[in-house]
């Protein structure tokens, strides 16, 4: 008797307590909702960042780079004479994550715009929910950029854009480039793929795979691990007795830091010429050290690259963040950074925060940002820029050779459905 | 009847939310009230049999997958929940006989189930062309109920968080009653002196089996309506940090009790979810400290049970 | 004859290392009946402080023996706050609390040394030619000193007087208290003596790993995974059947042993045959079969 009496009881505290939650949650957010239209038009900006779990090197940069950005458009005047706040909500760099993270500054911050995430399975969490509340979302990483329509897989989002760069745009020049390099004379270039066992890795090697038969290279091995493995030597000596001109690692995070050290070991770096894709980016440099030596990999931005955006851009970097050591990843900080600023020439542009203007405002939109001139394409939402091929030395990227501005050639269909 | 009568009220409580928030807490509550019955499913087994599954969130997880696979195929919402109950119940069968054959240690089949869960989560990586590989099956929505001629969108509104409300409840009512029935009264004794049971004509295994299947049940039916919430089926799902953090529910409860892990699970998940925002990098270290003060502090129930001990003795129901 | 070669180099290296991870997780089990979840926290503290030295000039190995020793003074302070406290209770509160641990420990050395990790170089390097297969010197290292380490604990434990008194306590606490054994002092040494091997087997990894806040988790499950199958249980049955010390003392070694060679050796094998994410998905199919058959583990009795 006196068991049910306490559970009761507990059930009542629980009560009280959920409800009082509930109460008093309505109350204070129609005072929020009511003190945004008194202020009329305060333009809010989500900022998903992963600043904890494994990508919270680039969630940090992410944060740092929209607030620089806050910083200036308020300094100019806001958006469409409208003061800009921006938002950062924690993913902990899971999908999960991102997706409660999109849904709460959507519906509780009522944010006109969504920027970042750190992984294409992040983002493909949040597309459907920023979709469905009409809210545009700019992936500001590089990778895939998934910009199509939840429901209709071939048809670009009016809503999702893509402002990094994407492997497509970077595969063929790239190939192109490194076979011009260290092709054997008389020969024909042999390359070599490895990858996690997974979609990312997967898909972009098959493309670059694909390409490298239409320029008549040799195919000499193809094999994906899946992430849980430690050991490489055995690939490592696959990758030996093939002897290819070129190792294409596509292993990001951690797998791909563990392949370099042991390569290393085995003395792979000073046969093959090696290069990938999201694998070597600055966290994993730096994890690699010397192993990481001598690695050719694309990118759109470098904080050396000398313009007049970016001059500016790295040095209220230096000046907002100096016990910073420099932009940790190589494009979080900047691509967070130019995704606000074109949102906010499209927001000028449309001259209101309405979906549907902001949408027509972005298609073919051009600006000067950091990585160089941006154009928005409206067949596909994903941003033509400039692309560098650059090697590593001593954990810096040095820009080797410029490829001039590249463009995303179709849609990327998702797998979101 | 006070404890069907104190169901009712939590729900109609419970239902206020629905009513009266915003759309993001009645979406957090909605997810706190399914880790609630998580929590109570898993201590149905560890508290009340003393069968301690420590990858309960495999279950969780194959309920999540199954309605996700099954909602991109265009299966019945009601189908998929079913298939992935069934599907639970079997995995649970099989690790529940494997380990119960012979007698191995509580911790050794709690250990089982933990690489099963592992297991689990490295095949849906592996699996991308059924399970999305690490991405996840993403863009999962409420579902349309069609019975007969009859169509409910469960996306209006808040009608979705009330039918998941109802069903919390419901199904933590249904914990209760069978705990406190004869084979709850089973369970109790298999849990303090299992041979004594089997003295008595009565096999200690289909005891703990029986329990495991119920907790499978369970845990995959919060883990099937959980997925229309979060909109995602992922590998995560089936990581060490849920089956872990199912663990802490339970202890910081009160092992036994059934309300308590459901009250703490829900509670913790939604302040984690108002403020985990807010303390950001530091919030997982908080949780680690805040777990091993509270564990260390507390007598042997966790945090419930510092608030709890004075009459804990009387909701722990004993022999 | 190459491959086979080559494939059983691979293995025996998956064994060793895979012993040497799980060495301090099972003296940690077997002695105190603590599941310890910071085991793979306490890998990646020993492999962040021999990052740290050798930045800082340290010559390897003197730097592998300081992470050893300060993973262990770590681990003697765990388990004088958080285990011995806990260790009355037979339930879960070690291995939840532990996990606590384990979550401040990742976050914390994420907080102080960044997300991004750090890398070692390793001391030796370059590669040995067997025949026409290439196999690191680095490699050689590792399996030497995993064997060592093993040889040593298994001395220590066979036939010491201090290994005399650790195995009665692993057996039972209450008889060896009754035989004047200062039970406590047992558990300390031997929980900060499983926490140093298991901070020296991270320090020797890191230089071919990826050395980030979370590497630990990845090495835990498949110390966990050893542990598991090997068998849990010290079989008391042993000292009925065999009289002699030695062979006693390498019944608390064997099934663990037993568990990584499973393990290792065959996702090793199963690798160079069917390629790698099959071979994981075979190890763990192999693992399920192997507890199917012997749920207290390979060696753990029926």
């Amino acid at each position: 008797m006196c068991a049910r009496h306490r559970t009761s009881s507990v059930t009542l505290a629980l009560t009280v307590l959920v409800g009082a939650l509930g109460c008093d949650r309505p109350n204070s957010t129609t005072i929020d909702r009511s003190a945004a239209t008194k202020t009329q038009r305060e333009i809010t900006i989500g900022v998903l960042a992963p600043k904890s779990g494994f990508m919270s090197g680039h969630g940090n940069s992410i944060e740092m780079g929209a607030r620089i950005a806050e910083a200036e458009l308020n300094a100019r005047g806001g958006i469409n004479n409208a003061p800009v706040k921006v938002v950062t909500l924690d993913t902990t760099s899971e999908p999960s994550g991102a997706a409660d993270r999109a849904r709460e500054l959507i519906q509780r911050f009522h944010v006109q715009l969504l920027i970042g995430t750190g992984t294409s399975a992040s983002t493909l969490a949040v597309i459907p929910i920023s979709t469905a509340a009409r809210v545009p979302f700019i992936y500001s990483l590089d990778g895939e950029c998934k910009t199509c329509t939840p429901g209709a897989p071939q048809r670009t989002s009016r809503y999702v854009w893509g402002s990094g760069f994407t492997e497509r745009m970077a595969i063929r020049p790239m190939l192109q480039y490194l076979e011009g390099r260290f092709q054997k004379p008389s020969k024909r270039f042999r390359v070599y793929f490895i990858g996690g066992d997974y979609v990312y890795p997967r898909t972009t090697n098959a493309y670059a795979r694909q390409v490298a038969e239409e320029l008549g290279f040799v195919v000499v091995g193809n094999e994906y691990s899946d992430t849980s493995t430690r050991d490489y030597t055995p690939v490592i000596r696959r990758i030996l007795t093939a002897n290819p001109d070129l190792l294409i690692v596509t292993n990001p995070g951690a797998s791909g830091v563990t392949f370099m050290r042991q390569a290393l070991q085995l003395g792979l770096n000073g046969k093959v010429a090696i290069s990938g894709f999201a694998t070597f980016d600055q966290e994993a440099v730096d994890a690699m050290g010397s192993a990481s030596e001598g690695v050719y990999c694309v990118n759109r931005y470098s904080n050396e690259l000398q313009n007049a955006e970016n001059t500016a851009f790295v040095a209220t970097f230096r000046k907002s963040y100096p016990d910073k050591p420099l932009l940790p990843g190589p494009t979080a900080a900047g691509g967070a950074y130019g995704a606000i600023l074109i949102a906010a020439r499209a927001f000028e542009k449309a001259g209101s925060t309405d979906p549907d203007s902001f949408h027509a405002s972005m298609q073919g939109l051009a600006m000067n940002l950091p990585q160089g001139h941006v154009v928005v394409d409206p067949a596909n939402n994903i941003f033509q820029q400039p692309m560098y091929i650059m090697q590593i030395r001593a954990q810096k990227y040095h820009v080797v050779t410029d490829l001039g501005i590249q463009r995303h050639p179709d849609l990327e269909a998702c797998s979101v459905q | 009847m006070k404890v069907a009568l104190s169901m009712v009220l939590g729900a109609v409580a419970v239902s206020l939310v629905g009513l009266f928030a915003d759309d993001y807490l009645v979406e957090i509550v909605g997810m706190a009230l399914l880790f609630g019955l998580f929590a109570a499913s898993v201590d149905f087994s560890w508290g009340r049999t003393g069968v301690l599954t420590l990858g309960a969130a495999l279950y969780f997880g194959i309920g999540a997958y199954f309605v996700a696979f099954g909602q991109r195929s265009g299966w019945d919402f009601f189908g998929s929940v079913c298939a992935g109950t069934v599907t639970s119940l079997a995995v649970a069968v099989i690790i529940g006989i494997t380990a119960l054959r012979v007698r191995a240690s509580t911790i050794q089949f709690g250990l089982m189930t933990l690489v099963a869960s592992l297991s689990a989560q490295q095949l849906a990586v592996s699996l991308y062309n059924v399970a999305g590989g690490s991405n996840g099956i993403s863009g999962i929505s409420k579902p349309i109920l069609r019975v007969h001629r009859y169509v409910l969108d469960l996306g209006i509104g808040s009608r979705y968080f009330f039918l998941v409300n109802a069903i919390a409840f419901v199904g933590l009512a249904i914990l209760r009653w069978l705990a406190s029935g004869h084979f709850g009264r089973l369970s109790l004794c298999v849990r303090e002196n299992d041979e004594r049971v089997a003295a008595f004509g009565y096999d200690p295994k289909m005891v703990k089996l029986t329990s495991t299947m119920i907790t499978a049940a369970v845990s995959s039916i919060a883990g099937a309506l959980f997925v229309p919430f979060s909109g995602i089926a992922e590998p995560g799902l089936f990581a060490i940090r849920p089956n872990m953090l199912v663990l802490v529910w339970v202890a910081m409860g009160g092992q036994g009790t059934l309300v308590g892990p459901f009250v703490t699970a829900m509670l913790l998940q939604i302040v984690q979810f108002e403020l985990g925002s807010q303390f950001e990098d530091v919030y997982l270290l908080l949780v680690g400290l805040v777990f091993v003060v509270s564990v260390r502090l507390s007598g042997g129930g966790g945090l419930a049970a510092v608030v709890a001990r004075s009459w804990r003795h009387r909701i722990v129901p004993t022999l | 004859m190459n491959f086979w070669v080559a494939t059983t180099l691979d293995a025996v290296t998956a064994i060793a290392v895979l012993a040497l991870l799980s060495v301090g997780l099972y003296i940690t089990y077997g002695l105190l009946r603590v599941i310890n979840m910071a085991h793979g926290e306490m890998l990646t503290l020993g492999a962040y402080t021999v990052a740290r030295l050798c930045k800082a000039g340290w010559p390897f190995a003197v730097a592998a023996l300081a992470a050893g020793v300060l993973v262990g003074i770590f681990g003697a302070l765990i388990e004088r706050t958080v285990i011995r406290p806990l260790h009355a209770r037979q339930d879960l509160s070690t291995l939840l609390a532990t996990w606590g641990v384990g979550l401040v420990v990742t976050e914390g050395i994420r907080l102080v040394f960044g997300p991004s990790g750090e890398f070692v170089d390793a001391p030796l390097r370059g590669v040995l030619m067997l025949g026409a297969i290439p196999y690191p010197v680095f490699n050689v290292c590792l399996v030497a000193t995993s064997a060592l380490v093993l040889l040593a604990v298994f001395y220590l434990l066979a036939a010491t007087p201090v290994g005399i008194t650790v195995r009665a306590t692993m057996e039972n606490p209450r008889l060896a208290t009754l035989r004047g054994i200062n039970i406590v002092n047992v558990y300390r040494w031997g929980f900060a003596g499983g926490a140093a091997l298991t901070g020296l087997a991270g320090a020797l990894l890191a230089p071919i790993s990826a050395v980030t806040p979370t590497m630990g988790v990845e090495y835990a499950t498949l110390a966990f995974m050893v542990v598991i199958v090997g068998g849990l249980s010290v079989r008391p049955a042993a000292n009925a059947r065999h009289c002699f010390t030695v062979l006693r003392g390498s019944f608390v070694l064997a099934p663990f042993v037993a568990g990584a060679t499973l393990v290792g050796g065959s996702r090793s094998v199963l690798n160079s045959l069917i390629g790698i994410t099959p071979a994981t998905l075979g190890m763990l199919g192999l693992v399920l079969l192997a507890l199917f058959l012997r749920p207290n583990g390979l060696l753990g009795g029926k």
